[in-house]
């Protein structure tokens, strides 16, 4: 019996690093092009930072990016920058020597994109409350630019660790710091409640009925979450910290991920299905996190690939 | 055996997988809060954007509330095409002053730092109205605030009474 369990687990997690091909970079690039186009194209609404945070309680000024002048020439310079991010590493990838100098190229231009992603996040964080909707999508900016960084300090695709290229480097350091965010939730979590998390799940009715009444006060219309659950949530406790308790070793254990493509589809997808139950819950999107454990986790189109192969060595 | 040990552990952080991932957990989860442990608004301590160990949904309240927008006649208004805000940020950056402002009052001891659960209406009336203002001068669509004449704040409690979802409004801001 320990054997067989001993089996799967290997199975499961066996430390197998993650060799991307050429077109898995590219497509991991596009999604994380694409988010932060996504998030950085519009100006922003807050005018002010009145409660400096971040590089803001440095003195950094941002709020350069609420205005509509700016955005003139900001948007298309940050669209070419993220082209040139997303289109550039393939000819590094046909270079074997001199792979270096597209790696410096790209983690040079990435620069503006990060710096605009991070200024966005953290204007939005100087109002004197936290958001953390786009942090995930400098988070995995950050990891991309770090990984490029290096690769251009090794020089030598050699010295990479795992016999990485630099893309792939750049796909598994990203990966590295998004579950980190993950696993830090969890832990601060369970030392914020003192243990207590799951005695006191059953009042995440009271949650629900606070989102419902967010949604409907920003728009002025009716919410789409199940807010039924609130009073749901209240008359069946136990029920309501087996559906609660789920997420938290998920988050706590989401370093796993990190071994192998299995355990990455397997920790991508419940993660997924845990952000969309939220969503459907407490009206939050987790539009940046379901994006990037698609693009970096779950990473369809390898299995897809691989599915289409085995069918034609079957016939 | 104290060197040996020693020894053991710095080989086991060598062979340990993904070190650059609990370098983050440890850089964010302990290094980022201790920075920002002064920091005065206690919603910013542990974070440094993109850096945050925020754990979201982490303490469940027997007692919840959020803020909501109304003009003069009562008349609810949409926080985002009135003042490109969002309730949750208007609820926060309210929550946290709020915290701050209770620091100021006495609690029933007699000492500085009243619970802001135990706030009266007239004690969150500043903090309110100061939310209120700082909407209004920074709306990001001034016409669209020129439409009212004023508005009010609203914080809707939200407790159980009998087993039952209950929620109630208070006015805590006007301008």
């Amino acid at each position: 019996m320990i054997q067989k369990i001993t089996r799967i687990w290997r199975y499961c997690f066996a430390f197998e690093p993650i060799q991307h091909a050429w077109w898995e970079t590219f497509l991991i690039r596009a999604g994380i092009a694409y988010a932060v186009w996504h998030s950085c194209k519009d100006p922003r609404s807050e005018t002010a930072q009145p409660v400096p945070h971040g590089l803001t309680a440095w003195g950094v000024d941002f709020t350069w990016l609420s205005n509509n002048q700016t955005m003139t020439w900001l948007v298309p310079t940050l669209a070419i920058c993220l082209w040139v991010y997303v289109l550039l590493p393939i000819i590094g990838e046909a270079l074997k020597k001199a792979a270096w100098v597209i790696d410096l190229a790209t983690a040079v231009i990435l620069l503006f994109p990060l710096w605009i992603s991070l200024g966005n996040g953290t204007l939005i964080n100087s109002q004197g409350a936290m958001n953390h909707t786009t942090q995930i999508v400098t988070t995995a900016l950050l990891g991309q630019w770090l990984a490029l960084a290096w690769s251009c300090y090794r020089r030598d695709p050699a010295k990479l660790p795992r016999g990485y290229n630099s893309q792939q480097l750049a796909a598994d350091w990203t990966r590295q710091l998004m579950m980190a965010t993950y696993v830090v939730s969890a832990t601060t979590k369970l030392i914020q409640s003192h243990g207590n998390w799951l005695a006191d799940t059953p009042y995440f009715g009271l949650q629900i009925a606070k989102s419902t009444g967010q949604a409907f006060y920003e728009w002025l219309s009716p919410p789409d979450n199940a807010a039924w659950l609130s009073q749901f949530f209240i008359d069946h406790p136990h029920l309501a910290q087996v559906m609660l308790g789920v997420g938290l070793p998920l988050e706590l254990f989401a370093f796993l991920a990190l071994y192998n493509r299995r355990s990455a589809l397997f920790f991508g997808i419940t993660l997924f299905i845990f952000h969309s139950t939220i969503t459907e819950v407490m009206n939050l999107n987790f539009f940046y996190h379901k994006l990037l454990l698609i693009t970096l986790l779950v990473n369809p189109s390898w299995w897809l690939v691989m599915a289409a192969r085995k069918l034609v060595s079957a016939k | 055996m104290i060197l040996g040990l020693i020894s053991k552990l710095n080989q086991w952080c060598l062979n340990l997988p993904f070190r650059l991932h609990w370098f983050f957990v440890i850089f964010t989860a302990i290094i980022i809060p201790w920075l920002t442990a002064n920091h005065p608004v206690k919603a910013q301590k542990g974070e440094w954007y993109p850096f945050s160990n925020f754990p979201m949904y982490s303490n469940f309240e027997p007692t919840a509330y959020y803020v909501y927008i109304t003009d003069q006649e009562d008349k609810p208004v949409g926080i985002a095409p009135t003042f490109g805000s969002w309730p949750t940020a208007v609820k926060k950056a309210y929550d946290a002053k709020l915290k701050a402002h209770a620091k100021t009052l006495l609690n029933k001891k007699g000492k500085l730092g009243k619970p802001s659960k135990d706030m009266t209406t007239e004690e969150c009336r500043p903090v309110g109205d100061a939310i209120l203002k700082q909407l209004r001068d920074a709306s990001k669509f001034p016409e669209e605030v020129k439409k009212h004449s004023g508005y009010r704040l609203y914080q809707m409690d939200i407790y159980l009474e009998e087993g039952k979802i209950t929620q109630k409004p208070k006015l805590v801001g006007e301008v």
